[in-house]
């Protein structure tokens, strides 16, 4: 609130990326028809929760995780290793953007103009199951997100790598059907991005497979695993860059 | 001019240098082309695109990456930073143009970028020797050298504009999303412009975005015939964008002051 001016023109900046956002996905699914699987009203669904997760994704993880690679090329991790805390929960933590709250009202919006074409509206059941599989969805980009910044300890310098995740997730939103099936294998287990979105989205519309349940608990307890060993091993070969 | 060559062999030092970032640079812009090239497939495949048409929105999508590695002016935010940290003061006092020591060096990393695009057809080539062609004549291959060497001219002076503010305000930052937004929805970057009402195409035809991506991935796979206008449009952008731009950076030099080195 101190940063007036600046928090508006970043709110504002947020609004029109989730115009441009339904404007890309209305051209394309006028000149489709349909999306995969997906009618113009699923889409909007999805589109609506892709906006929501733009709120962890840009808000919290990038900010913070923005600053890692600085850190560890300019030697200021130092700092950050000789305190009394967990370095994951300190690098994680750093910063949190609130200007992009505009993407969690576009994000509902989007929701509810995609039920309203559907001509439904999902079961308490339905939405207590969705923001289940949000915070397991939320977790998981975590761990994706962290394993990518992480291996910046492992080079001499890689100032950029934090924007490979973020673009990564704009493909979260398409069906995993529009992928080949090789590229589709390799989205939905090495690198799991296909999940992040569609599962949790299509739980409003239509029903989870208990394959597709279990399985996106179990890669999610994965990466977070696995990013948490990038990061303990890379902190061993990293060796101060300042004194 | 020499001094602008050992800007240039510099910084070429420095992305040999950085190869694993210039490689990332690369990735980004790899992996929208990836799935726009699955989605044209899965249209054809769904019976939606006739093979003419794939190859077609294939080749749109492939020729967009090489104009964007070739044309594209990424200086902004670090310009921004360095002019509201005040670390350009000793740059200024120096004897060489601030203002066109970037040009060398921007156009060394576009030729870096090389280095990544060309191996990484290899990836997509058994997809792109599948398709059907378009006849390329060389006076067309001509034009779109000299359409790319124009917009390269266009967003070099668009990224001063952009960062110059800086020198007054905080929010200098926010103009590059809209640049962005811009090359999207008026310049053909994300999808190409025949899929948008044909208002908005002619909306877009007065923009110098148009000429960035859309037109010279139109001329390459033989859709247009009319040159000499674009042409005009297009330079005409061009020498107004060098005019604020100039103007711009004289008025801010005036106004910025430093304290320290």
């Amino acid at each position: 609130m101190e940063y007036r001016s600046n928090f508006i023109t970043w709110m504002i900046i947020d609004f029109t990326w989730s115009a441009m956002d339904l404007l890309f996905m209305l051209v394309l699914i006028n000149f489709t028809q349909v999306l995969g699987s997906w009618s113009k009203g699923q889409m909007l669904v999805v589109l609506g929760f892709f906006r929501i997760m733009v709120i962890p994704v840009w808000g919290w993880l990038f900010q913070s995780f923005s600053l890692i690679p600085k850190y560890i090329s300019e030697g200021m991790l130092d700092m950050i290793l000789t305190k009394p805390i967990d370095s994951q929960f300190m690098v994680s933590s750093r910063q949190f953007g609130f200007s992009i709250i505009p993407s969690l009202f576009t994000g509902i919006g989007f929701t509810l103009y995609g039920f309203k074409i559907l001509g439904m509206f999902p079961s308490p059941i339905f939405i207590i199951q969705f923001f289940w599989l949000a915070v397991v969805s939320t977790a998981l980009i975590y761990g994706m997100y962290f394993a990518t910044v992480a291996c910046t300890l492992y080079v001499e310098r890689l100032n950029n790598i934090h924007h490979v995740f973020t673009s990564l997730y704009d493909a979260s939103r398409y069906p995993g059907d529009i992928f080949s099936p090789m590229l589709k294998r390799i989205l939905t287990t090495l690198i799991p991005i296909s999940l992040v979105i569609v599962i949790p989205a299509q739980s409003l519309f239509s029903s989870v497979k208990p394959f597709d349940f279990i399985y996106l608990h179990i890669i999610t307890a994965v990466f977070l695993i696995l990013s948490r060993r990038i990061w303990t091993n890379g902190l061993r070969h990293y060796s101060s860059a300042s004194s | 001019m020499r001094k602008y060559l050992a800007f240039f062999t510099a910084e070429w030092q420095q992305a040999l240098n950085y190869r694993p970032e210039a490689f990332v640079w690369f990735i980004l812009e790899f992996i929208p082309l990836v799935v726009m090239l699955n989605l044209s497939d899965y249209l054809k495949t769904s019976g939606r695109l006739t093979h003419s048409q794939y190859s077609q929105l294939v080749l749109y999508f492939v020729i967009n990456l090489f104009i964007s590695r070739l044309s594209s002016i990424h200086f902004e935010d670090n310009l921004i930073d360095d002019i509201k940290d005040g670390k350009i003061s000793p740059s200024l006092l120096k004897p060489f143009s601030f203002f066109w020591h970037l040009l060398p060096r921007e156009a060394t990393w576009r030729l870096a970028g090389l280095m990544y695009l060309l191996p990484s057809m290899l990836v997509i080539w058994p997809l792109i020797k599948s398709l059907e062609y378009p006849k390329l004549l060389p006076a067309n291959l001509i034009i779109v050298v000299l359409f790319l060497a124009i917009a390269f001219l266009q967003r070099f002076f668009l990224a001063w504009i952009i960062s110059i503010p800086a020198f007054w305000i905080d929010q200098s930052k926010a103009l590059v999303h809209f640049k962005w937004m811009a090359e999207g929805i008026f310049g053909g970057a994300w999808l190409p412009l025949y899929l948008f009402p044909s208002w908005w195409q002619n909306l877009a035809r007065h923009t110098p975005f148009y000429y960035w991506f859309y037109f010279p991935a139109q001329v390459l796979l033989g859709n247009v015939t009319e040159f000499l206008t674009p042409l005009i449009l297009s330079s005409a952008w061009m020498i107004m964008l060098y005019f604020l731009a100039s103007k711009f950076w004289h008025k801010a030099i005036r106004y910025y002051s430093s304290v320290g080195g």
